[in-house]
Order: structure tokens, then C-alpha cells, then sequence
């Protein structure tokens, strides 16, 4: 696996989210476990408190990025590739970005791709339906996840995210999804 | 009814289940690592207390919910609700802060999806 792809593409987003208007927030590159799932929720709510964001959209910030880092955690545990990650939380004019990548098999892509595919084309009825619908499935995953977590962070950012992935060797990929958040 | 405490992390709510002091309490926030191995003791405590036909009210007072508690605490409410068709006698309190929609809209779901009626406590400021 080019590890580099990964590092370059960090480093660029970070830049991508510096300069006048733009401001770093919380970013963290390295290996994923609980306990930075608390760290850097808890950095990024205190921070954005700091920069004098409004409560509902810390609330949403701090939402979308437990859902986004424990779903890579969740899913690291199980395939052993995807504990390498990156996230960043950035202000971006008057919009907020919580990005988070991760290392996936081409597999798992292609169940995330198509599970994020079909709820971009749902509006908020449709998409609170289906967290009802999800909801109210016992046969959850082991894991306990059912996909709840995607459906969430499309909810917390009004279905305003962005998915990208970028294949490392022909086994693996890395899966970046972008939540935008405006500040009001 | 044995006790059933479990301390307060970063990351997983404090579990105050009490029966001499009859203080029954779910309260903070909630997104440990494994959902469903975090609320398993409190699913057990339920199983045995149907057979102590007691009066109890367990206060869920939680400040956010990550998804997969969301589902494990759905668990928790329907084992709560088949508790009760068996015998038991437990009421959930459901408390919300009124400025933050997202915990009252929770409750809101699980009454829709388990079929269960939760008692609403607003929160004071």
C-alpha cells in the first residue's frame, strides 16, 4: 500500500484549508482508537466554542465527526487496514468542513459508494424515513452499526457531504467523505 | 433487585441502578467504542428484575447519543416494554433540554419504533 498518497492528500486538504477565510480547526493524522475518537470530538467542540460558532452547529460538527471517526473504528477493527486515518475540521468561509478518510478494501468501497449513492438522492422526508426504517430493523450487524451512522451525518448536514475514493494498490482504497455545515 | 453501577467515562454515560436508595439513573453522554457490550449489564439488570414485580423509574438523562446507542438503547426500551407485558412495573423518564432538539426527537423515535410510551421531563436550563 502507497502510504504516501494518503500523507499527500492530508497535506493538501490542510492547505486547501488555510489562507484568508479559511481556518484549521482540529486535524490529526495517525492510527485510530477510542480514545481519539473523545480526544478529537472534544478538542473540536471546545475549539469551535473558542471561535464562537453557534450551539446548534457545534452540536452538529460534534455529531458528525463521532459518527464519521467511530465508523472508521468500527470498520478498522474488522478488516485491519483502515485504522490509518485522517480527519479535519475547518472552517471554510461561512461554512464549516469535517472531512475523514480512511483505508478500505475495494469492496468495502463499493458497499460504502453505493449505500452513500442512494441516500444523496433522498430529500430530508425521505431520509428521516429511512433512519425510521433502519431504526426499526433488529437484524442490526454484530457491531451494532446498520448504517445508522451514514444516515446520520447525512441528516446533521442536510444531506450536504461529498465522497471521494482514491484507489492505494489494486486491493485497497481510501474512502474521504466531506460534511459541510453552515454556521447558522 | 442487585445493584448495578458503572462509572462515567469520556466517552460512555454513568449507570447509577440503586434499589435501597430506589435511585434509578442513565446520565451522559454516550458513544463508547462497543455500544452493545457497554448496555449489555444494564439489559440483564432488566431481565432480572421482572421477577421482583417492584415499581421502577429509570431516568434517562443523556446529553447525546452516538448512532450505535441509539440502537442499543432501542434494545434496553424494548426489553423495558417486554419487562412489563411479563410483569414488571418500569416507567422510562425520558429528559430532554428543551434548547436542543435532538434528544426529545430520539425518545420521539423509539416511541414510534417500540411502540412504548416514554414520560417527557424537560430539563431545566
Amino acid at each position: 500500500m502507497d502510504i504516501t498518497i494518503l500523507e499527500k492528500r492530508y497535506t493538501d486538504l490542510l492547505n486547501r484549508n488555510t489562507g484568508p477565510g479559511k481556518k484549521v480547526i482540529v486535524s490529526y493524522h495517525g492510527e485510530m482508537d477510542q480514545d481519539r475518537v473523545s480526544m478529537l470530538s472534544y478538542t473540536a467542540e471546545h475549539q469551535l466554542d473558542t471561535e464562537g460558532a453557534r450551539r446548534g452547529t457545534i452540536k452538529k460538527i460534534f455529531n458528525i465527526l463521532i459518527e464519521l471517526l467511530q465508523n472508521i473504528l468500527i470498520h478498522s477493527n474488522s478488516s485491519g487496514h483502515g485504522k490509518i486515518f485522517y480527519t479535519i475540521v475547518a472552517k471554510n468561509m461561512e461554512d464549516y468542513v469535517v472531512i475523514s478518510a480512511n483505508v478500505v478494501t475495494k469492496d468495502s468501497a463499493e458497499k460504502i459508494k453505493s449505500n452513500l449513492n442512494d441516500i444523496k438522492k433522498m430529500n430530508e422526508r425521505q431520509l428521516k424515513n429511512h433512519y425510521l426504517e433502519v431504526l426499526g430493523n433488529d437484524s442490526y450487524s454484530i457491531k451494532g452499526g446498520a448504517g445508522l451512522g451514514l444516515i446520520t451525518v447525512a441528516l446533521k448536514s442536510n444531506n450536504n457531504f461529498t465522497f471521494d475514493c482514491i484507489p492505494l494498490d489494486e486491493h485497497l482504497s481510501l474512502f474521504e467523505i466531506t460534511a459541510i455545515v453552515p454556521d447558522k | 433487585m442487585e445493584k448495578l453501577f458503572i462509572k462515567e467515562t469520556l466517552n460512555s454515560p454513568k449507570v447509577i441502578f440503586d434499589p435501597s436508595k430506589k435511585r434509578y439513573e442513565i446520565s451522559g453522554k454516550s458513544f463508547p467504542e462497543n455500544s452493545r457490550a457497554f448496555y449489555e449489564p444494564v439489559i440483564d439488570w432488566v431481565k432480572e428484575t421482572v421477577a421482583s414485580r417492584e415499581k421502577v423509574k429509570i431516568s434517562f438523562i443523556l446529553d447525546y447519543i452516538s448512532s450505535s446507542s441509539v440502537i442499543s438503547l432501542k434494545q434496553l426500551l424494548a426489553k423495558i416494554k417486554t419487562a412489563n407485558e411479563s410483569g414488571a412495573d418500569i416507567e422510562a423518564l425520558w429528559y430532554y433540554d428543551p434548547s436542543d432538539p435532538d434528544i426529545k426527537n430520539i425518545g420521539e423515535e423509539y416511541e414510534k419504533v417500540i411502540g412504548m410510551k416514554l414520560q417527557f421531563i424537560e430539563r431545566p436550563a
